[in-house]
């Protein structure tokens, strides 16, 4: 399936009043005016409320306050808001429907979304990229691919070194840009992305094992114990056996006939304070094991609550596939007493007669999906929360029950103890119990800790074998998609050819052109193998632009690309084109969008605007120069 | 519906269908039908692993009031689909299911034969073993599921 964006209004606000206010088409859409005028800042608007982290603000922009843009995609409306800002990283309001719907309802409808995705919420990347259809793919430094990123291989501006193709910005690794350029061009699949997104967790949790591993390993070797296998076994056997040597010396030292009523009280205090101890444990341990009970049962719950909702989704999904399939179907007959239709045409409907509408699709099913996803993040996060807090429980109910059983071991001893001369000699021998008691207690705790270093080597070594195993997988996939990668380069560089052998052949500075080949990974393109292409820098304009129009070109032939057939030209006369030839290049563009029939969107600035494009379905808005900029700012507003 | 249409090896009536695809809906209710004398159809049912009335995340009501709501909403669905020339005319104003000349457009065949492999066992369970029950009768279909009434409440 292809992606597909438009811009159908962009609404920017100033002090609670609309400072632009504009609709855009389907196809070429044209702002034009002096230079000054605020045309590039329109197009940062754009680029921004569509997801770009824009900070740099123009002069007049930064006195705005907020952006609205209604888009559709893949046929789905959406509304969307971000604030002005100069901080980095502004989150975004999305209102599913459409943007008069969303000014009207205040806060009902909206939801925000960070620009990083979190714990608690989905990033509003992802939910655009669903919206287009786009798989998440993985980027750099542990993040996915995001709006931002994949709008830098949209937007043509002024301010990129003119011999690059990505939308230039400080932090560019060569992996995001090859990433990008994949996913657009639709060079990857599914399973490719899965497992590369797979194999990032798994390396993540590969090392945070391995970081488990080592703290344990240090911590253990500070205790100064050999933790090799039986070293606690046979020491633990020895003091079973001296233990119970100790309580036969006990139980025969109850035979003797000793007196002392000092010893006695003092025995009985013990017992008194032993028998509070065991209370209050035995209390806590009560309270503790109906904590895990009744979190056993909700992680089950939740379990199948999850399971439910996943199914939901599935079957939520084939729903709406279903949907569309049979409401393209269009009717025969009367659904309601199954007699033939007449006077039917494909632009009306069969039924009642109406104008079909255009090619769009119920928001709401969007938002419906949107909602069971944040739940399942939700409830896997608040899963998460429990399985944590009952590992936490039964770690605390295991303390419990250990000090409570040794405490009840010397309960017993002093309770069958005589209160005699012979207590003296017994609380020896229960002395030497109790630390006896202490060190089995201590061993039996080396011996799980020894289990956990063993447990988490074995999934330390099963994670790096499963990383291995997904390299592997990922290295074949990769070299499955070198095939599809030369189809789409041929593609675009054909269309790029297309669009430069429009341009006026007295300005042509590259007219022995054979071939053109581009790198998206590298970050370059050439004519005949040079890319110092032309001395010119407006040929070199010329050429860039031509490349973003030859991959939009390309996009509305070939169904596997994912480019979302949208496209921000800024300035088609930059770098001091002479006014014939970009009139020409301008035509040029209209007449080879003219010929298209699939959906595109091109949105382009000019201050030479050619006369037989001042046509209704390729202008936006009037002719804006100094004194009427695109933003209407009032004159007072600016001294804030 | 489609699916069951297509994993059918005979023709299906309107209530015959209509039956089957409460069960593919609602796979918790296959262990309520009484399997006097096809105990091996117990035997497969068994072993599909599907899940039981007490494993369900939600609710579900009497078999009597989903069948009777769900009609509903089947023959909406299968008005359309006939309207719409998926499914013969001819053969449902006999009551029958078949598709029709033109049949599934491509992406609904698609999504109809991903389904089918998808829950192929489940299918094939409620398409040939269940199917191959006569409908009527005091062995039949109705009487086993507790449905004689059309769902009504005795």
């Amino acid at each position: 399936m292809s992606s597909i964006l438009k811009l159908n209004r962009l609404v920017v606000m100033k002090s609670g009043q609309r400072a632009y206010d504009e609709k855009f088409h389907s196809g070429l859409n044209i702002i034009h005016g002096a230079n000054g005028s605020g045309k590039s800042t329109i197009l940062d608007f754009i680029f921004f409320a569509l997801g770009e982290n824009l900070t740099d603000w123009k002069q007049y922009a930064q006195y705005c306050e907020a952006v609205f843009a209604e888009i559709s995609t893949n046929g789905t409306i959406l509304t969307l808001k971000r604030e002005v800002s100069k901080d980095n990283n502004r989150p975004m309001s999305i209102y599913f429907g459409k943007l008069e719907d969303g000014l009207t309802s205040a806060a009902e409808g909206w939801q925000r979304f960070p620009y990083a995705r979190n714990e608690h919420s989905q990033a509003f990347s992802q939910i655009l990229f669903k919206a287009l259809g786009l798989p998440e793919i993985p980027g750099d430094e542990g993040s996915n691919i995001t709006m931002h990123q994949i709008l830098r291989l949209m937007y043509v501006d002024q301010s990129t070194p003119f011999q690059r193709i990505f939308r230039s910005e400080d932090f560019d690794p060569r992996d995001t840009r090859e990433a990008v350029s994949e996913l657009l061009c639709g060079i990857g699949n599914n399973e490719l992305y899965s497992k590369r997104i797979l194999l990032r967790e798994k390396k993540k949790s590969e090392s945070e094992l391995g970081a488990k591993l080592t703290n344990l390993m240090r911590a253990t070797s500070n205790l100064g114990e050999n933790f090799v296998e039986g070293a606690f076994e046979s020491e633990t056997k020895n003091l079973t056996g001296r233990r119970e040597t100790l309580q036969k010396e006990i139980v025969a030292l109850h035979e003797d006939d000793i007196d002392s009523s000092k010893v006695a009280k003092s025995a009985e205090n013990d017992r008194r304070k032993l028998y509070q101890a065991i209370s209050k444990d035995r209390d806590t341990l009560v309270s503790s094991e109906r904590e895990i009970a009744a979190l056993e049962f909700e992680i089950r719950d939740s379990e199948q609550f999850l399971n439910h909702l996943a199914q939901l989704l599935k079957d939520f999904d084939r729903t709406a596939v279903t949907f569309s399939a049979i409401g393209d179907v269009p009717f025969e007959l009367c659904p309601a007493c199954l007699q033939p239709l007449t006077d039917t045409d494909d632009k009306h409907c069969h039924l009642c007669k109406e104008a079909l509408p255009r090619d769009e699709k119920d928001t709401k099913l969007f938002e419906l999906r949107m909602d069971i996803d944040g739940q399942i993040v939700e409830s896997k996060r608040l899963q998460r929360k429990r399985v944590e807090k009952l590992e936490e429980a039964k770690k605390s109910a295991t303390g419990l029950k250990s000090r409570m059983t040794r405490a009840m071991k010397q309960f017993d001893e002093l309770r069958n103890a005589s209160v005699d001369g012979r207590t003296a000699l017994v609380s020896e021998k229960s002395r030497e119990l109790g630390k006896i008691d202490a060190r089995l207690d201590e061993l039996s705790k080396f011996s799980d800790l020894r289990k956990q270093i063993n447990d988490l080597k074995e999934a330390k070594e099963r994670a790096s074998a499963e990383v291995t195993k997904l390299r592997n997988a990922i290295e074949a996939l990769e070299l499955a998609r070198e095939t599809r990668r030369r189809v789409v380069k041929t593609e675009i560089a054909s269309d790029t050819k297309r669009v430069l052998e429009k341009d006026l052949k007295e300005h042509n500075d590259f007219e022995a052109l054979d071939n053109f080949d581009f790198s998206f990974e590298d970050d370059w393109f050439a004519i005949n193998g040079d890319p110092i292409i032309t001395t010119s820098a407006s040929g070199m304009v010329v050429v860039k632009n031509s490349l973003f129009l030859g991959m939009l070109l390309a996009s509305l032939k070939d169904h596997k690309m994912m480019y979302p057939r949208f496209l921000l030209l800024d300035n088609v006369e930059d770098k001091g084109m002479v006014g014939d030839r970009v009139r020409n290049f301008q035509k040029a563009i209209a007449d080879l969008m003219d010929q298209e029939s699939a959906p595109h969107q091109i949105i382009m600035t000019t201050s030479t605007l050619n006369p037989a494009l001042a046509r209704e379905d390729c202008i936006v808005g009037p002719s804006y120069s100094k004194q009427n900029r695109t933003l209407k700012i009032q004159g007072g507003a600016l001294g804030a | 519906m489609l699916a069951l249409i297509t994993a059918s090896p005979r023709r299906l009536s309107v209530s015959r269908a209509s039956l089957l695809d409460t069960f593919l809906l609602f796979p918790e209710y296959l262990h309520e039908i009484q399997y006097t004398g096809f105990g091996e159809l117990r035997g497969s049912l068994q072993r599909l692993n599907l899940p039981k009335m007490k494993d369900s995340f939600t609710n579900l009501p009497d078999i009597r009031i989903v069948y009777r709501e769900l009609q509903v909403f089947q023959r909406a669905a299968l008005h359309q689909l006939v309207a719409k020339n998926i499914l013969s005319s001819p053969s449902f104003k006999d009551s029958r299911l078949q598709m029709s000349e033109v049949g599934m457009p491509s992406d609904l065949k698609q999504t109809i034969q991903a389904f089918v492999a998808e829950n192929s066992a489940q299918l094939a369970f409620i398409a040939n073993d269940l199917n191959a029950i006569p409908l009527d009768g005091p062995m039949g279909l109705f009487r086993r599921t507790n449905l004689e009434m059309g769902g009504r409440l005795r």
